[in-house]
């Protein structure tokens, strides 16, 4: 092997794509011919995010030796996250028939299976399984089948598979990810931030994970709003029968109690690092932000509705109200002019969703929490 | 033929070669003359007189196949020439000397061909007083390393270990493998630097043997420091690593860092990274690479010195130094050369189109202002990553520090 294709592989392996590809360049330079580089080119690109190029490179590596194993694997791979799926799953079909029995073929095929904006589930879970079984030992199989497990609903699988990728390798934060994902979408909001925490601490450059503890963070403000809610009603009856200020004080104080005790669970189970202050805005995206500012404002608006004296607090409930009056009727509004694209791209609009809106958005929009393959 | 033999061939050729230079003298341009005065000093070894005579010649015959292959003849690197004397007995003389001049290398083999990764020890000259400015950084490394290395008695009072070593981490082109340099420079210590190209190389070849060989150069050359440059390409974390081979150059270099089967006395471990998050937490843990000193970008007063530095030979004018430094906040050490070198070139490229030479004046630094912007960004934005999301031991509160004051966390 060329040694200097030898330096690029250790280069990939350090994470260092981008020194790697600059070698892999200088080969092709020497030698345009060789699908060993234009392979490893593929795969530096890959590892920047660059797919598009990336695609390039390895259809060249393909046309150059199309029988050999490593160029259809990456490709199916590279197409998986193009998320260009009948490409991908015809590719990973190519691949089972060269090597049918090695679990990477079986991983590739259930990744093709999965990508794309109509998933194969079932399908993907029977390869996943199959993979899994042909490398027991592997903790990306586990976490690969706890993935097409939780897409089918069966979390309690799903968690189990988790369990055991983490068992093989304690390390690995896809596996840690995925589990806390898992947590969250059940409800179990203490476990997730944790999860997530553990997580965010070994691989900080990882943005699927600070996007999930975004989403924690998120999660958190809106169920705060529903609970103002429901206690701003208790207010409000709690005014209109006249109960002395009293009684309203002793009900705010109980719920400022359960607040900051509340607060201070959740400050522990996110980072070190993550302020819960006027900073963690501006880390926010724009529509998470909104959520927070709405929680933020209810939270502030049942503190006078409890404390203020009665005219204070009647006229803070009034203006409470009618603010969110207006944001309803704002949101409603939206979606009324939004429905004739959103009806016009049917099909497509969830991924046009996610192309131009950032993941984020949408997989908020969907509910769910982001998963790694 | 013997050497006496010899004597009077080359006595000739001098003299030939001597009236060839006189001609080529004489009829600078002319090619075959050129030619043949070339081809007789490669003949007599003397390749390197040879190359101006044959550029002169590609300069006018560009197309010469003589020139040509005579240039490469001259480029290439000249064979030592070997003892002739046969009736020495190599083999017993190394023999005799073998106890008192150590094996090449540890196999025995004096033949370097395919041996091990062989390092250099270099001595150096710096001291820390040589480095421009960051007064911090050097009260901490005084504090937290050179100290307890200068005062052995006080070490024996607080029975205070030497084992362990210091990581430097920070953004990329700031001056950390100067400081490792000047740390040397202090303890009087020889340097050894190894690089990431000598770590690729190392995977490539018997990584673990050449861990070991690299120690072992240390030692023998005690006092010393290792330098290893670009830690966490040599000790990035295992659980990343797909090939069995990182892995075990990781594993040797632990096995060598707590000195098993040998003694690391006098060997003063320094390492440098950008990306401290991404080492092996094995390496950083006490009795290893214990202690971390953060150099930063720059401070004015060394931001002063650089500039100072990169000006030094060059002809400027009027430069205001401190107006410079002002506006270079956040600039790296590097960055500052690149602009010197930027506006070097504007006035240099000025100088040819007008035909007349200037000097670089600070004209010529505010149009290279323009283009050359702080590198650092994108590592302060991992930086910041880390601060909020990696540090929950606490090993990462200065770095968090900093950020804060920079706006960015």
């Amino acid at each position: 092997m060329n040694p200097d294709l030898d330096r690029a592989e250790i280069l990939l392996d350090l994470h260092r794509p981008a020194d790697a590809e600059r070698l892999a360049r200088d080969c092709l330079a020497g030698q345009p011919d060789s699908a060993e580089a234009l392979n490893l080119l593929g795969r530096a690109l890959n590892d920047q995010g660059r797919h598009r190029e990336a695609e390039g490179a390895i259809r060249a590596a393909l046309a150059l030796e199309p029988d050999e194993g490593d160029h259809v694997l990456q490709l199916a791979s590279t197409l998986s996250q193009l998320g260009q799926q009948v490409a991908a799953v015809t590719l990973a079909q190519r691949l089972l028939t060269l090597r049918p029995h090695e679990w990477s073929s079986h991983y590739i095929h259930a990744q093709a299976l999965l990508s794309g904006r109509r998933p194969r589930r079932r399908s993907a879970y029977d390869a996943a399984q199959r993979a899994r079984d042909l490398a027991p030992w592997n903790p990306e199989t586990h976490n690969l089948l706890g993935v097409c497990a939780a897409d089918l609903g069966r979390q309690d699988e799903a968690e189990a598979c988790y369990h055991e990728a983490l068992r093989l390798d304690p390390e690995y934060v896809f596996a840690m990810n995925n589990l806390a994902a898992l947590d969250l979408d059940r409800g179990r909001f203490g476990r997730a931030g944790a999860g997530l925490t553990a997580a965010a601490q070994r691989a900080p450059q990882d943005d699927v994970v600070r996007l999930n503890l975004d989403i924690v963070v998120v999660t958190w403000a809106q169920r705060l709003s529903l609970a103002d809610l429901a206690l701003g009603v208790l207010a409000a009856a709690l005014l209109a029968i006249g109960a002395p200020w009293v009684v309203r004080a002793a009900v705010g104080t109980a719920y400022l109690a359960g607040l900051l005790g509340l607060l201070a669970t959740f400050r522990r189970q996110l980072p070190r690092g993550l302020s819960l202050g006027p900073r963690l805005l501006g880390r926010l995206p724009w529509s998470a932000r909104r959520v927070v500012v709405l929680a933020s404002l209810c939270t502030l608006a049942l503190v006078i509705l409890f404390f203020a004296p009665v005219g204070v607090a009647a006229a803070t409930g009034v203006a409470t109200l009618t603010l969110l009056q207006l944001v309803g009727a704002l949101v409603l509004a939206g979606w009324l002019l939004s429905l004739p694209y959103l009806l016009a791209r049917q099909g497509r609009a969830s991924w046009q969703w996610h192309r131009t809106h950032g993941r984020w958005a949408a997989r908020r929009r969907r509910g769910k929490t982001v998963r790694f393959r | 033929m013997t050497p006496q033999d010899d004597a009077p061939h080359a006595a000739g050729d001098d003299a030939l070669i001597a009236s060839l230079r006189s001609a080529v003298d004489a009829r600078p341009a002319d090619v075959a003359l050129l030619v043949h005065l070339a081809e007789l000093l490669v003949a007599a070894g003397r390749g390197a007189e040879a190359i101006p005579h044959l550029a002169t010649a590609l300069t006018h015959d560009p197309g010469s196949r003589a020139a040509r292959s005579l240039m490469a003849r001259a480029l290439a690197p000249q064979e030592p020439t070997a003892p002739n004397d046969e009736s020495v007995d190599w083999a017993a003389l190394t023999e005799d000397l073998a106890d008192v001049v150590p094996p090449m290398f540890v196999d025995g083999s004096l033949d370097g061909a395919d041996g091990p990764y062989s390092p250099d020890v270099e001595q150096v000259g710096v001291r820390l007083s040589d480095v421009g400015g960051l007064r911090e950084v050097k009260a901490r490394l005084e504090a937290s390393f050179l100290a307890p290395m200068r005062n052995p008695d006080l070490r024996e009072l607080y029975k205070k270990s030497l084992r362990g070593g210091l990581m430097l981490y920070g953004p990329p082109g700031c001056g950390k493998t100067f400081v490792a340099k000047a740390v040397a420079g202090e303890l009087g210590a020889a340097f050894l630097h190894v690089s990431l190209a000598d770590v690729l190389d190392m995977y490539i070849g018997q990584s673990e043997r050449n861990v070991q060989q690299l120690f072992r150069t240390a030692r023998e050359a005690a006092p010393c420091v290792l330098f290893l440059d670009e830690l966490d390409a040599i000790g990035q974390k295992r659980s990343q690593m797909r090939y069995s081979g990182t892995r075990s150059a990781v594993n040797q270099l632990l096995t060598e860092l707590d000195g098993v089967g040998s003694d690391n006395e006098g060997v003063y471990l320094l390492a440098a990274t950008n990306h401290p998050w991404d080492v092996d937490s094995a390496l950083r843990r006490p009795g290893r690479i214990d202690r971390t000193l953060l150099v930063l970008p720059p401070d004015h007063e060394a931001r002063v010195a650089i500039l100072r530095t990169h000006l030094r030979d060059r002809p400027v004018e009027r430069i205001d130094l401190a107006a410079l430094a002002k506006r270079t906040d956040g600039y790296s050490g590097a960055d500052l050369k690149h602009l010197c070198e930027s506006a070097a070139e504007i006035a240099l490229l000025d100088s040819a189109r007008t035909g007349q030479v200037r000097l670089v004046t600070m004209r010529d630094f505010e149009s290279a202002l323009k283009d050359v912007r702080p590198s650092i960004g994108p590592w302060l934005e991992t930086a910041r990553n880390v601060a909020i999301y990696g540090n929950a031991t606490g090993e990462y509160d200065e770095l968090a520090r900093y950020l804060r004051k920079r706006g960015r966390s």
